[in-house]
């Protein structure tokens, strides 16, 4: 690696850790993109990874998504649970057959040296129900800590994937905790300075913390919830029908923004279910709603450009 | 007599689905190698984290060759029988046909079959891919630029490579040559992904288990929880620790691991 001055090092700096990955994913060919601006519960649900994970049009990104778990809220008590964390997520399709290694040069890229560590994929097959989603791969664990996840996805949006894309979810705080030696997600050093200027990962989400905890399980206003998710499924399958091109079920012109509101309906979803205000049998049924909208989304993008329809 | 190695080389295969596929491996070429007419003296299958491996000592270099009688219309049958016993048979006519007498029924004809067996080299050629595509994982994926096509192979995780020898101890052996939606058997395998992972070149299962282990992989499930047993219990004796044994644990570490080292 170049030299790279101390408050860059991905084992004294959050900001520099998440660069080192860019850095790395980008010398591998993939897009670095942003954050998709919308609430969501894991960076799979990105559409740079659920859409374009189908059909049969080569692609390669990387990027970091927040993601909002509200039921993982603690209140800012815990020193690993979150309620909002980062995700930094790699798709490429298709899979290429020397993924493993890239992954574990990835590694070495943020400080995580495999002839010093002990390195080991775990069996873990990943399902996502409510995006219709599965696959084989593995947890990857370091030091017996998993640190991130392994995915060779087979089938998403009830769509099989063909070619076959490989995943990797790498979650930022966890394994930068352990880059950085520290034991409780507030104490990261975000900046990597020191002294007066340094900032702390609690100094930036501490008080978010707190904050949407008390939100997400006292206040969140459940009826407006409620109402956001009804509208929500309902635009999308207002959306979806209104995109087929010519009133024909060949052509897709509106795949995108209709998925927008399955990405809305399932964080109402999950706000949801924060708040405690759905039964055990309503969840499932509530599951279901999102993941018909995900299927329904997944087959109007297979009927669009990027889907590889045409 | 022959011996075959036999080595699927692929990520990381989950714990606990190692044992049963190991024994998987082991029945079900065996059974295809005796349904085959090829009886052998002993096989041995094992399995780490990334690789199947099976040894099947004693099989004959060639299958006999077959004589069968088979039993066809009585004499002076109906012509089409007779036609339809010719086809079946090979025959170009009755006069290749021994005739059976049957005092009580009536004569009939018999023909008499020799089927030249085939080399095992070649009955392994086709009998190994067969197996790798019908193998019974319990869930098993595609991955990869081919799995775009019908028919893509699947296995549990990507597959890499194989290894597939047949041949005396004294001699250099064969490779059995296939290929599996691009994978050709070879003599190549590689050691532990971390501590040595070049290529090796392998001939047979004696030197394959030697130069593993020189290249940090114990191939042996059994030897691996022997020494995770036996390094664990040593290791908590010298410092005063007692050892809480638990077996199923055993189990999956020793699935987790090609090279065990115990660390208190």
């Amino acid at each position: 690696m170049d030299l790279l001055p101390p408050h860059m090092r991905p084992e004294r700096s959050f900001q520099g850790f998440i660069l080192a990955l860019q850095r790395f994913w980008a010398d591998q060919g993939c897009v670095i993109l942003q954050p998709y601006d919308m609430e969501m519960g894991a960076g799979t649900f990105h559409p740079a990874t659920t859409l374009r994970a189908l059909g049969p049009k080569p692609w390669k990104a990387a990027y970091v998504q927040p993601s909002r778990r509200p039921k993982d809220g603690r209140y800012g008590e815990n020193p690993n649970r979150l309620q909002h964390y980062y995700q930094f997520q790699v798709i490429i399709k298709p899979s290429p057959p020397d993924l493993q290694e890239l992954y574990l040069k990835s590694l070495a890229a943020i400080g995580i040296d495999s002839s010093l560590h002990d390195i080991r994929f775990v069996e873990d097959d990943w399902e996502s129900p409510t995006l219709g989603a599965w696959g084989l791969g593995w947890e990857c664990w370091c030091d017996g800590m998993e640190v991130s996840q392994f995915t060779y996805f087979q089938q998403v949006a009830g769509v099989e994937c063909a070619p076959v894309a490989g995943e990797l979810t790498y979650g930022l705080e966890r394994l930068a905790m352990y880059v950085q030696g520290v034991d409780r997600v507030y104490d990261l050093n975000f900046n990597g300075r020191d002294g007066a200027e340094r900032v702390t990962y609690g100094e930036v989400f501490l008080q978010a913390e707190q904050e949407y905890s008390r939100h997400n399980f006292e206040f969140a206003d459940a009826d407006m919830l409620f109402k956001q998710f009804a509208m929500a499924e309902e635009a999308c399958k207002r959306y979806l029908d209104a995109g087929w091109k010519d009133g024909e079920r060949e052509a897709h012109l509106m795949a995108l923004p209709a998925y927008d509101q399955c990405i809305k309906a399932s964080h109402a979803f999950n706000l949801l279910d924060a708040r405690g205000v759905i039964s055990v049998t309503e969840r499932q049924s509530y599951i279901l709603r999102v993941r018909d909208l995900a299927k329904a989304c997944g087959d109007a993008w297979m009927h669009t450009e990027a889907g590889g329809a045409g | 007599m022959p011996e075959l190695l036999f080595e699927l080389f692929s990520e990381e295969i989950p714990a606990r689905m190692q044992a049963k596929a190991a024994d998987d491996l082991r029945r079900m070429v065996t059974d295809r190698l005796v349904a085959e007419g090829l009886v052998y003296e002993g096989a041995k299958a094992f399995a780490t984290p990334r690789r199947l491996t099976l040894t099947v000592h004693g099989i004959p270099a060639r299958q006999s060759d077959l004589k069968e009688e088979r039993r066809g219309p009585r004499v002076g049958g109906p012509e089409a029988a007779i036609a339809g016993f010719l086809k079946a048979t090979g025959l170009a006519s009755l006069e290749e046909a021994k005739i059976q007498r049957d005092p009580k029924k009536g004569d009939f004809y018999v023909a008499l079959i020799e089927k030249p067996g085939r080399a095992t080299l070649d009955v392994l050629a086709d009998m190994l891919p067969v197996i790798i595509r019908t193998f019974p994982w319990p869930k098993s994926m595609r991955w990869g630029e081919r799995s775009v096509k019908p028919g893509a192979l699947q296995w549990v995780r990507p597959l890499h490579s194989i290894v597939a020898t047949f041949g005396m101890e004294t001699e250099e052996p064969d490779v059995v040559k296939f290929a599996v939606d691009g994978i050709e058997a070879g003599q190549t395998t590689y050691g532990h992904r971390f501590m040595a992972p070049a290529p090796i070149s392998v001939r047979r299962f004696e030197d394959y288990q030697a130069k593993l282990h020189a290249a940090n992989v114990v191939l042996d499930p059994q030897a691996r929880k022997d020494i995770i047993l036996a390094d664990a219990r040593q290791l908590a004796f010298a410092q005063g620790f007692e050892l809480i044994e638990d077996q199923a644990l055993l189990d999956e570490v020793a699935g987790l691991v090609e090279w065990p080292v115990v660390a208190v």
